[in-house]
């Protein structure tokens, strides 16, 4: 998988050392704001409360 | 030996290095397996720090938010909105604290229990917390006697430790008016901190439980159990 994407990049050496960082940066900013806080949400690991509900 | 149709099949869709068909699974399921160790730490370093910085920010942003309410004489806060001051010295801590304790609340720091009692009230102030490096992640540090200082529009209120337990997360009577005896009206003007335990856990609940020592009105000025804390 990265390797066919590492294909895909056009260019010569730096151009695609240079979009492979922005893609991973996108991948990585897509992570921490919308995917794990949408999953911590669901998973809610961290209930500090008393509330009767066990 | 593979037959030359598939190896022109292979040079097609690789034309780097030709691979035999059980090596490209082989490859593809350690990619896969590598992505999903990462996506792992990843989300293990959210939890730790992104979570905790999220806080940070909202926390900087209610601070601001309760001074205009405090500055505009409102008194009564809503849901969702923030309620009153905390301050522990003993961890070097204060947070604007939420009036609720949904997810959404307790996403920006501390909530307070709804239909608990308000700081210097009888009755019991309960206040819940995430067991993170921005909240509550170092309240087993409390010992007996520590300050935790409820500050509001009009007076601080220094509540001293008087006890600390771990419980069920069911134990809704350590909220309760009179935590000692539930079933009793309450006599004292008590303070409970709630977050969970063991640390990363669900299974239990760290329970602090304070008693009013000192009411001081605003313009007495700051109480000398906040120490050196910066204004």
């Amino acid at each position: 998988m990265y390797a066919w994407i590492w294909r895909r990049l056009p260019g010569r050496l730096p151009v695609k050392l240079t979009l492979a960082a922005v893609l991973a940066g996108c991948v990585l900013a897509l992570l921490w704001f919308v995917i794990f806080p949408l999953v911590d949400t669901l998973l809610n690991l961290e209930d500090v409360t008393v509330d009767g509900r066990p | 030996m593979t037959g030359t149709a598939e190896h022109a099949t292979a040079v097609q869709e690789d034309r780097q290095v030709w691979t035999p068909r059980h090596l490209r699974i082989a490859r593809a399921a350690g990619e896969i397996m590598l992505t999903c160790g990462v996506l792992l730490v990843l989300f293990a370093g959210y939890a730790t720090y992104g979570k905790a910085w999220r806080i940070d920010r909202e926390q900087g942003e209610l601070d601001a938010v309760l001074d205009r309410t405090w500055a505009a004489g409102d008194a009564v806060p809503a849901p969702g909105r923030p309620m009153a001051r905390l301050h522990i010295p003993r961890l070097d801590r204060r947070w604007a604290v939420t009036e609720g304790v949904t997810q959404a609340d307790l996403r920006k720091g501390p909530g307070h229990y709804p239909r608990t009692a308000r700081p210097g009230e009888i009755g019991n102030v309960g206040v819940a917390g995430h067991r993170i490096a921005s909240v509550f992640w170092d309240l087993d540090r409390l010992r007996t006697g520590d300050p935790i200082v409820a500050e509001t529009k009009t007076g601080w209120y220094v509540y001293r430790v008087v006890g600390r337990r771990v419980v069920l997360p069911t134990s809704v009577e350590v909220v309760a008016p009179n935590p000692d005896r539930p079933r009793e009206p309450p006599t004292k003007a008590m303070l409970t901190l709630t977050t969970c335990t063991p640390k990363f856990q669900n299974r239990q609940r760290l329970i602090v439980h304070a008693e009013l020592a000192e009411t001081r009105a605003k313009s007495a000025g700051r109480p000398v159990a906040l120490g050196n804390e910066r204004a």
